[in-house]
This record gives structure tokens, C-alpha cells and sequence, in this order.
């Protein structure tokens, strides 16, 4: 992510009087307006905090969403942080944001091995295409899935942050529900 | 537009980041490339070779259906448009026609009278509307991949029934293939009778690519039927081929 993002868009000495003096409202800011998840460097830097000062704001931030009254939860992801909608509101107000955070491909490959996991790389590549390589690496950098060597080929399954970020206890809860489709290796 | 071409369309729409000229006979095309231009880089297609490939369903059409054209023009320009705003930043130009139409003197305040003045102006940030998937949607994902990965096979399936190179073994059904097990593996006995392993090349009748390929495959099927045993102590080399355990000449 490129650092300089944030100061660009402000006066850098007003950023820093405003980040300065409420911490989490800049936080909170920052990952309302960034499109992609924050590095936690990138906080300290627009802060101005210690780690352990970011660390005690971004848990207050996190308790405030929490409320049931806050439509917004704070999302924690491989020392990145962003903003979502709370998944029981999620279904009332997508409409509002038509563009998922990854692309079509990238979840049609994603849930492939979703209902699989743990499943062989060379079979999903099998299902997906080529293309499923790129997306498989993608899945890896953003944390959904991991990886395991098994001779030639890999294994992969899916992480504990893809159950969080669905809201799953488990992989079985996914593919319990109504309408699930089977299993394309049976 | 035949329902049957109208099915093979909707395969090769856009998908996994790849515009096809077939895809803007879609129903849904005009949303899918917007939402295209949205969420994807526009530098990863080329619109010279999509010209081309517009070309060249032209030719195949032969003026069958002038839809298409219009919608090419139409997606270029769209496309065009991202790489643009890519380059210099979202900017209707609307506001520039409007400043110069309007001119500063007309607006009635005398700063703008100096050609210097930059108003203070600031636009407010707008935040990119991305959201997280929800768990009907991951379904949905996984059945619209299955779907196409079934479309996809059937395809390969219909080329491998009109395309596929018998390789010699079906010539003139099974019976020929066998006898030319028949005729290798006697090969094969014929030589270890003279010594205790006998190497692929000195099966060859030809030294051609058809003759190995063809040998390769009988011998792989007597090796399967347990008939002989094949090693090869490295990549690329050479093949020693003996005769099984079960099939050996020194048994009584």
C-alpha cells in the first residue's frame, strides 16, 4: 500500500494536529475512506501513536462498533485493518455497493476450494482454468487460504480468517446450508 | 441470434478479467463491461487486439448482425474513457466548457478578474464502494464455477470426438492394436533370449517420432498387463525393458 496516500490528500499539518489530538477518529477515517485494507505501520505513521497506544485505540474503536446500535465492525487481518459491514446487516443494504472485494474469478475460485478444502491445487486449477494459479496466489496474499506441499502439487485449504470473515464456526456450517451444491469431486 | 449461439455467448462473456467479442452478444453486456471498467484495470486488455478480434467475427458474420458493431465502438470508447481517466484522473470536462463559455467577467465577482486567482476549492473525498461477500454469493460462486467447468468439458469433449488423432491404436478397432502387442512383445522375448535386457531404441523398426510414440504405448500396455517391466534410471534415458517375473522365459 502506498504510504503517502493519506498525506496527499491533507494538509499535512493539520493531519497531524487533527491525528495528534483524536487518534481514533483519524483512524477510524482513514479506513472509511481507504478502499483496501490499512497497514498497521501506516496507522502509527498517521498517528503518530506508539504500537502500544495504537493498539489500546484500535481495541476502544473495535468495542464502539461492536455496539449493537453500529452498522460498521473493525476487521483485523494479518497486522491490516478495515472496515466492514456486520453480516446481518450486510444482506439489507449490498445493493447499495454492487462491487465485492474481489473480483468474480477470484471468488469462483475461492469457493472452490471452500467446499472442497482441503483440496489439491492441481485439481482446482482443473475446475478453474489456468487463470486459478494468479487467483490462488491473490487467495494466499490476502489470507483466505493456505498452502501445503504435497508432492507436485500443493494442498489448500481454507484459513481461520475465511471462517471469520464469513462468520463461520467452521467449514461444515458453509456446506450444511439450504441449497448447498455438491461436491464436484463426488 | 440462434438460443444456441446465445448459450455459447454467455460462456465466453466476460470472465476472470478477459473481454471476448462473442461476450457483447450477452443480453447482460453493457452492464458487465461497465462493471469491468470499474473494478478492473483497463491495462490488462488490449484494445488492438480486440479490433482484431472484432475483425475477424465481422468477416465470420458477413454482415449477419450489425448489433455488434455498435456495441464494439461503444465498449472501446468506454474502455478508452478508464485508461484515460487512469492517466489524468476522473474529469467530465463539463466544468472546463462551462468555465470557458461562461468566462470569469461574467460571473460577477471581481477577484476572478485576476487571471491568477485559483479559487480555494475543495472537493470532497468519495470513498470506492467495495463490500464484502456475503455467504449466499460464495455459493452462488461455486455453482456458477461448477456450471462453467461442465460447459467447458462438454466443449472438449465435442473437440476430442472430432479432432482427436487416433495415434495407430484404433486403426481398425482393438484387434489391430493387439496384434501389435502381440507382435512387440514377441519382439521383446525374442531379444532377451539372447541376453537379460533389451533397450527401447532396439525396438524401434523406424527412427521416426510416430515409430517411438507408437512403441512407447505398446510397451507401456504389456508393462500394465504385467507382461514386461520397463526402468529408467533418468530422466530422458534410456528405457531397459525385461520381461516380468511372472513372464519369465527361465520359468518352466
Amino acid at each position: 500500500m502506498n504510504h503517502d496516500k493519506f498525506h496527499d490528500m491533507t494538509n499535512p499539518e493539520i493531519e497531524k494536529s487533527d491525528a495528534t489530538s483524536n487518534p481514533k477518529a483519524t483512524i477510524e477515517a482513514a479506513l472509511f475512506l481507504s478502499s483496501d485494507p490499512v497497514e498497521k505501520s501506516e496507522l502509527l505513521d498517521l498517528t503518530g501513536l506508539s504500537e502500544e497506544d495504537l493498539d489500546s485505540v484500535l481495541s476502544q474503536l473495535e468495542r464502539d462498533l461492536a455496539e449493537p446500535d453500529r452498522g460498521l465492525k473493525l476487521r483485523e487481518n494479518n497486522r491490516k485493518y478495515s472496515l466492514s459491514i456486520k453480516r446481518e446487516i450486510l444482506d439489507r443494504v449490498k445493493y447499495l455497493a454492487p462491487h465485492q472485494d474481489m473480483s468474480r474469478g477470484v471468488l469462483r475460485t475461492l469457493s472452490v476450494i471452500a467446499y472442497n478444502s482441503p483440496v489439491l491445487q492441481k485439481e482446482v486449477v482443473e475446475i478453474r482454468g489456468n487463470g486459478a494459479y494468479d487467483h490462488i496466489d491473490q487467495l494466499i496474499e490476502r489470507n483466505f487460504v493456505k498452502s501445503e506441499q504435497e508432492g507436485r502439487t500443493k494442498l489448500l485449504s481454507v484459513t481461520q480468517y475465511f471462517l471469520d470473515y464469513f462468520e463461520l464456526e467452521s467449514l461444515e456450517e458453509l456446506r450444511q446450508g439450504e441449497n448447498v451444491p455438491e461436491n464436484f469431486s463426488n | 441470434m440462434s438460443e444456441e449461439r446465445g448459450e455459447e455467448v454467455q460462456l465466453a462473456a466476460i470472465d476472470d478479467g478477459v473481454i471476448s467479442v462473442e461476450g457483447l452478444l450477452d443480453p447482460g453486456w453493457r452492464e458487465r463491461i461497465d462493471e469491468f471498467a470499474c473494478t478492473k484495470d483497463p491495462w490488462q486488455v488490449s484494445i488492438g487486439e480486440m479490433a482484431e478480434e472484432f475483425q475477424r467475427e465481422l468477416d465470420r458474420l458477413e454482415g449477419g448482425n450489425l448489433d455488434l458493431s455498435g456495441r464494439m465502438v461503444l465498449t472501446c470508447a468506454i474502455l478508452l474513457r478508464a485508461k484515460a481517466e487512469g492517466l489524468g484522473g476522473r474529469d467530465t470536462g463539463e466544468e472546463e466548457e462551462f468555465e470557458e463559455e461562461m468566462g470569469p467577467e461574467l460571473w460577477g465577482y471581481e477577484e476572478f478578474e485576476d487571471e491568477n486567482y485559483i479559487p480555494d476549492l475543495e472537493v470532497p473525498l468519495k470513498r470506492v464502494n467495495k463490500r464484502t461477500v456475503t455467504r449466499d454469493e460464495l455459493k452462488g460462486a461455486f455453482n456458477k464455477a461448477i456450471e462453467v467447468h461442465e460447459r467447458r468439458e462438454e466443449r472438449w469433449d465435442e473437440v476430442d470426438e472430432e479432432v482427436t488423432p487416433d495415434w495407430g491404436m484404433n486403426l481398425e478397432g482393438e484387434n489391430n492394436f493387439r496384434v501389435k502387442l502381440q507382435r512387440l512383445y514377441r519382439k521383446v522375448k525374442e531379444k532377451l533370449s539372447r541376453g537379460k535386457e533389451v533397450i527401447f531404441s532396439a525396438l524401434l523398426d523406424r527412427d521416426t517420432r510416430e515409430e517411438k510414440f507408437s512403441t512407447f504405448m505398446e510397451l507401456i500396455h504389456l508393462q500394465s498387463e504385467g507382461k514386461i517391466e520397463c526402468e529408467q534410471e533418468e530422466p530422458f534415458g534410456e528405457i531397459k525393458v525385461s520381461l516380468s517375473e511372472e513372464e519369465s522365459p527361465d520359468e518352466p
